[in-house]
């Protein structure tokens, strides 16, 4: 039953397939200007755009990324932050005690993520450190870095971003909530079919009953009268 | 596939406020002339007074726990105050209206969520018998299932949701500055 809000066959090929979902948004090829093609390539693999990639879950071309539910855009978020900012207890106290459990806020997630990504993807801001110490100064650095200094171009680019995952979010929760709204729709209707259907059937009964026992009375008195006529007849006075 | 699959399940209040459970109660919720059926969409002013809540049945000797919360507030993509508390209601009995007479513990706030579309959710425990329960000092961040574990009430006999916004709606073009 736990497992009924999210589709189980493709419940952990995603997760696989997932981490490198929102790395190769940042890695690619700038978050510039893209269009959606771009961002289901960033997302899928070059391969995606047209037919399925081979890292895609089975029934998924680009419109089913559209019909992931809330559930599962988290849960993929929750895996890429989890999976490449490691030691989480280092990294993540950015992340205030979120350790890649959906109780991560969206806040926190980018936090970490920029935190973890910057030593290692944005070559424009060079950190100076050595590879090992890069996860945990890279976090250290990136959460002190988080207000400060920032270029433009970089603060836009991560506004963007920002609204981007939270309209993605919201688009899932508005198809969840059209999804529920529906699916009570069409049990009410099938209730209501019922009801009337035997309301029907109750009615028909009744009709039957009332026609029957109307005829039972009948012949008796079309009888009865004969007979008094008959009656009549035979006692005549002459 | 998604056909036919119980809304509660759907909407996540399975998941985010309650774990599965089987229906063995049937309530109603009316606020003034609407009947609530899952997923019904109101604002804020609609949902101003307290509901009718009556739970089928003919046994009076039957206590029920109804619970009203907001698992989104304040808004839906950052729920801090999740679940907030709006009506806690003990000791009611079988086909009798949960507000005259049953015993609030939790006097009845009404939904005006700030931003978003928010779920408020109605929750029906069965109680074993008459109990006294305390009102938590807080109406944010309140929990169902501790609640539930806390007094012994078991799984939800029935739940219930619908969908609220502020007065003014939401989405649409904003014209000030907003992130």
């Amino acid at each position: 039953m736990a497992s009924s809000r999210v589709m189980p066959s493709s419940s952990p090929p995603r997760q696989t397939g997932g981490p490198s979902d929102l790395a190769r948004f940042r890695s690619g090829s700038g978050i510039g200007s893209m269009n959606m093609d771009d961002i289901i390539r960033n997302i899928y693999g070059p391969d995606a755009v047209d037919g399925g990639g081979p890292t895609e879950p089975a029934p998924a071309p680009p419109e089913a990324a559209a019909r992931r539910t809330s559930e599962e855009v988290w849960k993929e978020i929750s895996a890429t932050g989890g999976l490449s900012a490691p030691p989480p207890a280092a990294a993540s106290g950015a992340g205030g005690g979120g350790s890649g459990a959906a109780v991560m806020t969206l806040e926190d997630f980018l936090a970490r993520d920029t935190g973890a990504r910057a030593a290692g993807m944005e070559g424009n801001m060079v950190l100076g450190f050595p590879d090992d110490g890069v996860e945990s100064a890279g976090g250290g650095g990136g959460r002190g870095r988080k207000r400060a200094p920032m270029d433009p171009t970089d603060r836009a680019a991560m506004q963007r971003q920002k609204r981007m995952i939270k309209n993605r979010e919201s688009a899932a929760r508005s198809r969840d909530r059209k999804q529920a709204y529906v699916s009570e729709l069409e049990s009410q209707v099938a209730q209501l079919e019922e009801e009337q259907a035997e309301l029907l059937k109750e009615q028909e009964e009744r009709n039957q009953k009332g026609l029957k026992e109307l005829m039972e009375k009948k012949v008796p008195v079309i009888r009865k009268k004969l007979l008094q006529d008959l009656r009549r007849t035979n006692s005549m006075e002459f | 596939m998604s056909r036919g699959r119980d809304p509660l399940a759907l909407s996540q209040v399975i998941g985010d406020v309650l774990d599965p459970f089987v229906k063995s109660a049937a309530m109603r919720v009316n606020y003034g002339e609407k009947e609530i059926t899952n997923g019904t969409g109101l604002r804020s002013s609609a949902v101003f007074n307290v509901p009718h809540v009556e739970i089928e049945g003919h046994d009076q000797t039957k206590l029920y726990t109804l619970v009203m919360v907001d698992p989104d507030a304040p808004s839906p993509s950052k729920p801090e105050y999740r679940e907030y508390l709006h009506w806690l209601v003990t000791d009611i009995p079988e086909a009798k209206d949960a507000c005259c007479f049953g015993n609030e513990i939790v006097p009845y706030e009404s939904p005006r969520p700030p931003a978003g579309i928010h779920r408020i959710v109605f929750v029906l425990f069965k109680q074993q018998a008459r109990q006294s329960v305390y009102a938590p000092g807080w109406r944010q961040n309140f929990n169902i299932r501790d609640f539930s574990a806390i007094y012994n009430l078991g799984p939800p006999v029935a739940a219930l949701y619908f969908n609220c916004q502020k007065e003014s709606g939401v989405g649409g073009r904003r014209f000030q500055g907003s992130s």
